[in-house]
């Protein structure tokens, strides 16, 4: 779809108990070329309401975050389910100590990725969403 | 119970006007009788049953009602603050763009709005206390009425 409104490649939910892993998460992408959206976009004053849907209709995919903290998150379950209605690609990054219990349904029916080194998970990203394009690409050829 | 019929017909005039209902498992009790107190002023509910945690038929059943709902009626208590499914919901029905009122009992929306594990994410309008439901309940009325 064309459109002249800025586009992400990634739209990241996070817990801000979370907030070192996630930088070094992003940097890795952004040197990778992805566009990241994420709640550190958010300038002072601007409408965190109005922010968010832009940022969760603008991205391409959604990569969602699963530790242990996330189970009481009111914030991620709330961009958890804004995300599926909008029926966008997400990509669950779950930390081993997560209890299978405090995975959220959704996330437990999905391939996810381990929260490892970040960098390592975003090269794995990215490798994935380049092919998921190629074979995209190759469907409007045939 | 008060769970609808019909689930999966598309929405249209000739059905009646739908209401999600929200709530944490421990406001049950509650969430029946608004449900009651909605269906006598003429509009159908769409009432989850006792979720403690986002389920894995999230997509299949509850964005399916939402699809068909006008409204979502969120309970908001001291107790549903701990329970994230009820905010899935809430954040589903926004981006389906699903007007939404939140409920409060034994919150005052200043509470709400300050509150650190809510989402900074309600407008002031969208507030109800429980004690003005009745309000809340005629007007739903007339939008059942006049559509």
């Amino acid at each position: 779809m064309m459109s002249s409104k800025h586009e992400y490649d990634i739209f990241l939910s996070y817990h801000r108990a979370d907030d070192e892993w996630t930088k070094r998460f992003v940097d890795a992408l952004s040197k990778q070329g992805m566009e990241v959206w994420y709640d550190e976009i958010i300038k002072a004053g601007e409408s965190w309401r109005e922010k968010l849907e832009e940022g969760l209709r603008q991205s391409r995919n959604i990569v969602f975050v699963v530790t242990p903290e996330t189970a009481r998150s009111n914030w991620m379950a709330l961009e958890l389910g804004a995300a599926l209605a909008l029926k966008k690609p997400l990509i669950p990054i779950v930390a081993e100590d997560t209890p299978l219990r405090d995975i959220p349904g959704p996330i437990r029916i999905r391939k996810s990725l381990v929260k490892g080194d970040p960098v390592a998970v975003a090269e794995r990203i990215v490798r994935e969403l380049a092919s998921e394009r190629e074979a995209e690409l190759e469907g409007v050829a045939q | 119970m008060n769970q609808t019929t019909g689930q999966n017909q598309p929405r249209d005039a000739k059905e009646k006007w739908l209401v999600f209902i929200s709530h944490s498992a421990t406001d049950t009790w509650l969430a029946k009788r608004i449900a009651e107190q909605i269906e006598t002023h003429g509009a159908q509910t769409f009432l989850d049953e006792a979720h403690l945690s986002v389920g894995e038929d999230f997509e299949e059943r509850i964005l399916e009602a939402l699809d068909r709902a006008n409204e979502l009626l969120v309970i908001v208590t001291p107790w549903s603050l701990k329970r994230p499914f009820v905010w899935s919901e809430v954040g589903a029905a926004w981006l389906k763009r699903i007007p939404i009122i939140a409920v409060l009992h034994g919150l005052t929306p200043k509470k709400v709005q300050t509150h650190p594990s809510i989402p900074v994410f309600f407008k002031r309008r969208e507030f109800i206390d429980i004690n003005q439901l009745d309000k809340y309940l005629s007007e739903l009325q007339e939008r059942v009425r006049g559509r």
